[in-house]
């Protein structure tokens, strides 16, 4: 059994998240800040890609990027660089798909974060970088980490954005979800149940991981 | 010495205080929701003023003519938070020693240890703050606040979450902190014993202005307007009418004359004023409605026929209760008397 759709699924999934987590993080800091009005605003165009219809994701993606593009024309262009139909697509659409995970369980974190902490820590002389890292960080830990374990599952599982963007190529593209697609198409029931046993065991795995996670953060610590 | 003459717009009103504070302990007194709380954070340099000037010791903090306004780590001012603030996720040791920025790296554990034991908390140097009681919140906090040596100490409501006993003593601790500590502390209250026992001035906010400030000794004698009075604890608190060099207690019907009637709106009668005889310069006959029974005194509630205002009037326990529903004659002496103003 060829296992590069593991692999593959695996790291774009693990690239996604480490994008999603620093962009989602950035944003729900400065938009838990913003005032009414503008938090309303970009809230509804950020969490946008959580409702959309993934193909719809794609849709967009491949208006910006393909090689006719907004701003895949001139990548193709000036450096002869094409990329759709490459693994590394797949970690835009991804990201794009997981971001308003991340970002909205970061944001409820934040909003949640008692605001004398930071003024305690500036009072103390702390500077502000000290006090995300080492005060708001620890302390929202529980509600970020369940919010990149479900980006990171959510990656995991993206299904549409990503064939539109990256496509099926064995040993190139191929991610679990596009693989077990494909598979069915082959009529190739007994690989396609391996793909989904192997999909399952690591939803769940995700979903267990989450759920230990909120009842830590229920018992207060 | 602390000058502050700030205005803010907030939600309810807007915050316009000004007042100067010397080395003696300032309480700032004044009901849920008066501005006491976003005046401290404005010091304190984690909320901004929509103008104004603060100025500590010659420095200026806050000038929004000068466009001055200097970041709350610059301003070392300590903040004393009601929920205590504590930084979760750091064991006590650490708390107090991440107020030690301002001192060389090595020395940081010393001095940490240093504070720990001034304020008994020996042994608990590898807790966590949610594993300590209330009282131990209270004096970690304290301690972390010190250990930054800040020029001025602000407190928010520093004991309102603590049962009687504790209060107290920590505000018997706080009260030793601030004889040894060599600068301005403002204390925000809204208990007035609390503020008597910490502050030697007191100032009384109403709606965003402080429309009393005098010494803790002279607003107890004459609170002036008639949140002062309610917040002194003063219990019978009647509106008047005023005539030309007297008011009129038409709740008594009583005229109190050779007074500068301008401005009052109301008189305010302790309960302890009220005395049940026929001495006093002033007399009503009342009903007693309710016997209220407290350790050291009982309390009278007191109606009239023509009156909705109810009368409070306790006496100690050594004098004869009358019976409850008998019309007896009160009195009670013009120097008692507290003439109120409107606050605004």
């Amino acid at each position: 059994m060829d296992l590069f759709p593991l692999y593959n699924s695996l790291r774009i999934a693990l690239i996604s998240t480490l994008i999603t987590f620093f962009l989602g993080i950035f944003a729900a800091y400065y938009i838990a800040k913003a005032p009414r009005l503008l938090k309303g605003v970009l809230d509804c165009v950020l969490t946008l890609p959580m409702v959309l219809p993934p193909t719809v994701v794609g849709f967009f993606l491949l208006i910006i990027i393909s090689p006719n593009g907004i701003i895949g024309k001139y990548l193709f262009e000036w450096y002869n660089l094409r990329i759709t139909m490459t693994w590394y697509a797949a970690i835009l659409s991804t990201s794009v798909v997981a971001f308003p995970l991340m970002y909205r369980t970061a944001r409820g974190a934040f909003e949640s974060f008692d605001k004398n902490l930071l003024y305690a820590g500036q009072t103390l002389g702390l500077s502000n970088t000290y006090i995300f890292w080492k005060i708001i960080m620890p302390t929202c830990k529980q509600g970020i980490l369940a919010g990149v374990v479900l980006s990171f599952a959510r990656g995991l599982g993206e299904y549409g954005a990503t064939s539109m963007v990256a496509g099926y190529t064995p040993n190139r593209t191929a991610t679990i979800s596009t693989t077990v697609y494909q598979l069915w198409r082959e009529s190739n029931d007994a690989l396609a149940y391996k793909w989904v046993l192997i999909n399952l065991f690591i939803s769940l795995s995700v979903l267990l991981a989450v759920n230990l996670l909120e009842k830590n953060h229920k018992r207060g610590n | 010495m602390l000058e502050v003459n700030i205005t803010k717009k907030l939600r309810a009103f807007t915050l316009d205080v000004n007042f100067k504070a010397d080395n003696n302990a300032l309480a700032l007194l004044g009901q849920s929701g008066s501005g006491k709380s976003m005046t401290l954070k404005c010091i304190a340099g984690v909320e901004k003023p929509d103008s104004g000037k603060i100025i500590l010791d010659g420095e200026i903090l806050y000038d929004s003519a000068q466009g001055i306004c200097l970041p709350p780590q610059k301003r070392r001012i300590g903040l004393l938070f009601q929920n205590y603030a504590l930084f979760p996720m750091m064991t006590l040791l650490q708390n107090v020693m991440s107020g030690c920025k301002q001192i060389p790296r090595k020395a940081r554990k010393a001095h940490a240890l240093e504070l720990i034991k001034r304020f008994g908390l020996e042994g608990f140097e590898n807790i966590y703050p949610n594993k300590l009681s209330g009282g131990e919140q209270q004096r970690a906090a304290l301690a972390r606040m010190l250990a930054a040596n800040p020029r001025l100490l602000l407190f928010d409501e520093p004991f309102s979450a603590l049962d009687t006993h504790l209060r107290r003593q920590l505000s018997q601790m706080t009260a030793d902190v601030l004889r040894s500590y060599d600068g301005s502390a403002i204390v925000v209250s809204h208990d007035c014993a609390e503020a008597f026992r910490l502050c030697p001035q007191i100032a009384v906010m109403e709606k965003g202005k402080i429309t009393v400030h005098k010494d803790r000794v002279s607003l107890f004698k004459a609170p002036e307007t008639v949140v002062a009075a309610k917040l002194i604890g003063c219990e019978n608190i009647l509106p008047v009418r005023t005539g030309e060099k007297s008011v009129i207690i038409s709740n008594l019907g009583i005229i109190v004359d050779k007074i500068k009637s301008d401005d009052i709106t109301a008189i305010g009668l302790p309960a302890n004023a009220i005395h049940i005889d026929n001495n006093g310069e002033y007399k009503f006959n009342a009903t007693v409605i309710q016997i209220i029974n407290s350790p050291y005194e009982v309390t009278l509630v007191l109606n009239m026929d023509y009156s909705k205002y109810d009368i409070f009037c306790s006496l100690p326990n050594s004098v004869e209760i009358p019976k409850l529903y008998s019309n007896v004659t009160f009195s009670f002496d013009k120097k008692d008397i507290f003439f109120l103003k409107e606050g605004n």
